[in-house]
């Protein structure tokens, strides 16, 4: 079985995991946790909120839960171990704040009926509660998607052009250059220039979506490469 | 023309260090792209459609490096919505690539 950029040694140690090899399940646990919790608070997560997703994300992963496999049995290696982690792990982490918005906007509504929702007992209204804060209730890639795709719109269409001549249709700069009528050094600038701002809008709009979530420019394009919608079904 | 040894190993830091920055630009517009490809199945690409013989004038125009800066534009956001023309774009100039060497060979 072949694995892209190397990974089979990640993909044979998920299975060892799925299959209870303790050793395993530990040599996974301590490769992983310190670099998964530090990703989780630097983008956004409390300690103690980190190292519960964590664990939770270990237990899930080797362990099946009701009709849900272990998470692992998607793990195909077709990406390092860690970054699919990450990235599970921080769908996760927006989940957790979403259900913290939706149940302090459930307490401000009955505290607003004049309802002490600290008592026991339904709430003084009916049907679904309506979140005021919260965001749709969009899983990461879409999250992604969306950020990403506004970023792209707000480009010209000669940047976005040049940028694909470049970088998916395996063109040089000075034959794009060419095209322009520029020198090479100004397409290379247009070209960084470009991809700069898309990073800075697309992080922009992904915030907008969800004002706590702090990632960065790299973090984002490492989960686009690992992000695969089996992994939050 | 003769240089200095110390400018020349300059030179070749800086190009190497050019070069992996345009390497990491690379692979990262190719990531994005990839990424939207596997989540945004919605956008239903054309078939490998020639562009029509009014649309190859213009797009002839763009590969020769004859069109000023809002024909550029204008030819850009047609390709943004036809993006599979992008293709036809960039297969004329690599098909001048063989060409350009032939003339430098021969002369």
């Amino acid at each position: 079985m072949q694995f892209p950029g190397d990974h089979g040694a990640d993909f044979e140690l998920a299975q060892e995991c799925l299959l209870g090899d303790e050793r395993a399940i530990r040599t996974m646990q301590e490769r992983c946790r310190t670099p998964l919790m530090q990703f989780l608070t630097g983008s956004g997560a409390g300690a103690v909120e980190a190292e519960e997703i964590t664990e939770s994300l270990f237990t899930d992963c080797t362990i099946g839960h009701g009709t849900r496999t272990a998470r692992f049995e998607k793990y195909g290696g077709r990406c390092a171990l860690l970054s699919w982690m990450k990235t599970i792990a921080l769908n996760e982490l927006i989940s957790v704040r979403r259900r913290q918005a939706t149940h302090r906007t459930a307490v401000e509504m009955a505290e607003g009926a004049g309802s002490n929702p600290g008592e026991t007992g339904d709430l003084p209204f009916q049907g679904a509660v309506e979140t005021a804060v919260a965001p749709a209730d969009a899983t990461l890639p879409v999250i992604m998607k969306t950020a990403l795709q506004k970023a792209l719109g707000e480009c010209q269409a000669s940047e976005l052009v040049m940028l694909s001549l470049v970088h998916l249709k395996g063109l040089t700069q000075r034959e794009v250059a060419e095209l322009w009528r520029w020198d090479e050094p100004r397409i290379s600038r247009a070209l960084r220039r470009t991809m700069q701002h898309i990073a800075e809008r697309t992080l922009r709009h992904a915030r907008a979506t969800d004002p706590w979530l702090e990632i960065g420019w790299r973090d984002f394009v490492q989960l686009c490469q690992t992000a695969d919608s089996s992994l939050f079904e | 023309m003769k240089f200095r040894p110390s400018a020349i190993l300059v030179c070749k830091i800086a190009g190497f260090a050019r070069l992996s920055f345009v390497e990491k630009e690379n692979n990262e517009f190719k990531i994005l792209s990839e990424f939207l490809e596997r989540f945004a199945p919605e956008v239903v690409g054309h078939c490998a459609d020639e562009p029509p013989p009014e649309m190859q004038e213009r797009l002839d125009r763009f590969v020769a490096g004859q069109c000023n800066e809002a024909e550029i534009e204008a030819v850009c956001v047609v390709l943004r919505t036809r993006p599979e023309w992008t293709n036809w774009v960039s297969s004329r100039v690599k098909s001048q690539r063989g060409a350009d060497a032939d003339a430098d060979g021969s002369r």
